[in-house]
């Protein structure tokens, strides 16, 4: 017989209410009572299996509920059913009486207004006769009208579809004229299918996309032979924003990461970055591309490899916002923020630093590079969390972006003069397409860009017929310098990145032209460029299908194999030397957080929303 | 060979997350670190990893998340008593698993018995992590009365679950 003391200090164990020293005597006093043990076992188990059952009973109620109304909706409809299909001598006496009493009543008015109706006359039952005859057809009209606006009303809930049941009853209403119309017994069900990744990406509203219809994905694959990623979680409903990132978090984020073909192998390496920029963070919340090596505290510090070898003419505080920036999108990539997952305080830390480092005008700093990364960074922590204080922190910036674009729709290192720079367009375009997708308002930067696009892309003006049949696609650095587009697949990779995330179609030519080319500049171990690899993923990813496929299985191979396994760099990559651009600059922190970004793209955005203007 | 490892996983994983939420606290942190654990368990399977105590490795991986858990969050690590009890519940008393999909039953039945408001209280608590202040504000109850409810709930889903598995005589 378990005492009931026992069983209070079980539940307080169980909520971490016992001190250490309670804790210590509850856990002898079981040990020696087998009844107790079976009880304490019993208990833990059921903890641990409460969060399923409540969301099975919880989905079993919604469905239970939306049959119920159903059945309403089909007795409502066999009612008007009937009613419109009574005989038609029927239906026009009904209407025939309501003519008739009219006329009787139009006929007595004049007599009652001159007060010569009496009940003694017999005109007085005319009017009766006339009266009732109106109510009984307009009751007749009514029960139609109500049926059929009814059915329009409608909307059932069925499993996790919206189902109108107005249009299937008004199809069939007047379709069908017979009395025997009802509802299927069984509310229309939407299996999932082979592929069903598709229906869940492809949501119009981040509410359609419920954890409840993901989780029926998992319960029906876990009936089949094939053991997936994501049979092996449970899915445990958490703290969850109601956000159009949901790929980033919980089931859905397994979900997408086993169907883009990330691995648990990527998910180690991706948790390994967050742990080394973790480390690396400093007291104040910020990174640091140059003093980074100021945090490490194991015995083999990070080799600082080429890092940082020139400030680039920006100031310190510009470069630790933009290490910031970097960072933080690593994280809040990977479903991390101030609020879920394990490096809650790393990001809240990060964010207050974020928030703080802007200038008066609400810029993060007068380089575009730089701004657009943490307008990035600062658009999706508010598309996840909802902050109301970040909306208006992420909006100014984003109008900021809109208004140093240039006339000719591209951006600039500054603000604007007459030219722009296409890799600095690439990273504005991510920064936009992170505030669009979190709901901020972009304007009509998109369709300005194309513009800008094709006007660097000489192949294009000249023939484009020739230049999809070539496979290449060359960009020139700035439309002032047309002679600089030569082969440079990082400035392709950019300039599909754009197009896809500007609206192209990728089934177009001219996208698969880039996606063709970039095939041929697969990533490699033996040279790796992290920022091509990171512009190529993302346009690859856009581009979907065999693109993908290929550039994913060697990009996963090559930045797992490159990355860090050993000492206080564990988890990072080494810096890479690719010329000036930006990494050699940048180092270690920039090039983990190309590399992490990299691996996050399985989920990082939902693949239909990318092509979605 | 290889598909074992994962296969094991997938018969535990409940009993595993119960006692990884058990010592957490809290089904977020439990689930969180059950991915970690899940990861381990995929890179070894890839290495074709042979295990012959499942239950005691698992336990031993999930340990050692859980000890990095608590040094990350600098949480209060249990005490080696407990863990120990924990890991003996796991590793030795373990019903089969016939039995436990009884219980799960059980727990079922008994929880579709309860009140939606009831239900509610034990949803806020235990699967959303809501802490006994966040739920009073939101129910408008004191946290006295709340500790005193959701502990009474508790108690009658133990005792119903064991009156559905033919156990009554334990009385809780």
């Amino acid at each position: 017989m378990a005492d009931r003391s026992i069983v209070h200090d079980m539940f307080a164990y169980l909520d971490g209410g016992l001190s250490r020293e309670e804790e210590q005597d509850l856990a002898v006093h079981i040990r020696n009572d087998d009844k107790a043990r079976q009880l304490y076992g019993r208990l833990i188990r059921m903890h641990g299996n409460v969060p399923d059952i409540i969301t099975d009973i919880e989905t079993s109620l919604a469905v239970r509920e939306a049959e119920g109304r159903g059945q309403t909706v089909s007795r409502i409809l066999s009612a008007a059913v009937q009613i419109l299909s009574l005989p038609r001598a029927a239906m026009s006496s009904l209407s025939g009486a309501l003519i008739r009493g009219l006329i009787v009543l139009r006929h007595i008015i004049p007599s009652v207004k001159e007060g010569k109706l009496d009940i003694r006359n017999p005109s007085w039952w005319a009017v009766s006769a006339a009266v009732h005859a109106i109510i009984l057809a307009a009751a007749g009209m009514y029960m139609i009208f109500t049926a059929e606006t009814g059915n329009e009303q409608a909307v059932v809930r069925v499993g996790f579809q919206t189902v109108k049941t107005g249009e299937y009853a008004r199809q069939n209403v007047y379709g069908l004229r017979s009395t025997s119309f009802s509802m299927p017994d069984q509310p229309p069900r939407i299996m999932v299918q082979e592929t069903g990744l598709e229906d869940i990406l492809e949501f119009k509203t981040p509410e359609d996309i419920s954890r409840e219809y993901i989780s029926e994905v998992l319960r029906s694959s876990l009936l089949g032979e094939d053991l997936n990623i994501e049979d092996l979680f449970i899915p445990v409903p958490r703290v969850t924003f109601k956000t159009v990132f949901q790929t980033r978090f919980g089931t859905g984020r397994r979900t997408a990461l086993s169907h883009y073909g990330g691995s648990g192998a990527t998910e180690s390496a991706v948790m390994a970055a967050l742990r080394w920029f973790s480390r690396h963070q400093a007291p104040d919340g910020s990174w640091s591309f140059s003093e980074y090596t100021h945090q490490c505290k194991k015995n083999i510090p990070c080799r600082a490899t080429g890092a940082y070898a020139a400030h680039g003419g920006l100031d310190e505080q510009t470069m630790t916002n933009c290490a910031t920036g970097c960072a933080l999108l690593c994280f809040l990539g990977a479903g991390q923020t101030d609020r879920t997952g394990q490096f809650r305080k790393q990001v809240a830390n990060g964010i207050r630093y974020l928030e703080a480092g802007r200038k008066k005008d609400g810029s993060f700093a007068q380089n575009n590079y730089v701004h657009a990364i943490c307008t990035m960074a600062a658009a999706e922590y508010y598309g996840i969390t909802g902050s109301s204080r970040f909306r208006g922190i992420a909006q100014k910036a984003v109008d900021i972006i809109i208004d140093r674009q240039t006339k000719m729709g591209g951006w600039d290192y500054k603000k604007p003069k007459n030219r722009s720079d296409t890799s600095i367009t690439g990273w504005q375009i991510m920064a936009l397409k992170s505030a669009q997708l979190s709901g901020l308002d972009i304007k009509d930067a998109f369709s300005k860009v194309g513009k800008y696009m094709d006007r660097v892309t000489p192949g294009l003006l000249k023939s484009s017929v020739e230049l999809v049949l070539k496979d290449h696609v060359a960009y020139a650095c700035t439309e002032k310098r047309l002679d600089t587009a030569r082969n440079n697949p990082r400035l392709t990779a950019v300039g599909c990145m754009v197009r896809a995330f500007a609206g192209g179609d990728p089934g177009s030519p001219l996208l698969r032209a880039h996606g063709n080319m970039l095939l041929k500049e697969l990533p490699s171990v033996r040279k790796t460029d992290y920022y091509l690899a990171y512009y190529g993923t993302l346009a690859m990813f856009s581009l979907g299908g065999k693109y993908w496929e290929q550039w994913n299985r060697s990009i996963k191979d090559v930045i797992l194999k490159k990355q860090i396994r050993e000492g206080c760099a564990d988890g990072s990559w080494d810096p890479f030397e690719a010329g000036k651009y930006g990494s050699v600059r940048a180092g270690r922190v920039f090039t983990t957080a190309m590399a992490c970004l990299s691996l996050e793209t399985y989920y990082r955005y939902p693949p239909v929303s990318i092509n979605n203007r | 060979m290889s598909k074992n490892l994962m296969k094991e996983l997938l018969k535990h994983r409940r009993e595993l997350f119960g006692l990884i939420r058990a010592m957490v606290h809290s089904s977020s942190d439990a689930d969180d670190i059950f991915q970690e654990v899940a990861l381990v368990v995929m890179e070894k399977e890839e290495q074709g990893e042979e295990i012959r105590n499942f239950r005691a490795w698992s336990f031993e991986i999930a340990r050692r998340k859980m000890h990095e858990f608590f040094r990350r969050e600098k949480e209060r690590i249990p005490s080696p008593e407990m863990e120990s009890l924990i890991a003996n519940i796991y590793t030795q008393y373990s019903p089969s698993d016939h039995r436990q999909d009884d219980e799960r039953e059980a727990l079922r039945v008994c929880m579709g018995k309860l009140k939606k408001k009831h239900r509610d209280l034990i949803k806020m608590r235990f699967v959303e992590d809501m802490s006994y202040k966040d739920i009073s504000t939101e129910t408008r109850k004191s946290g006295q009365a709340l500790r005193k409810a959701l502990s009474r709930i508790r108690q009658s889903l133990a005792s119903c679950i064991e009156r559905v598995l033919g156990l009554s005589g334990t009385g809780v």
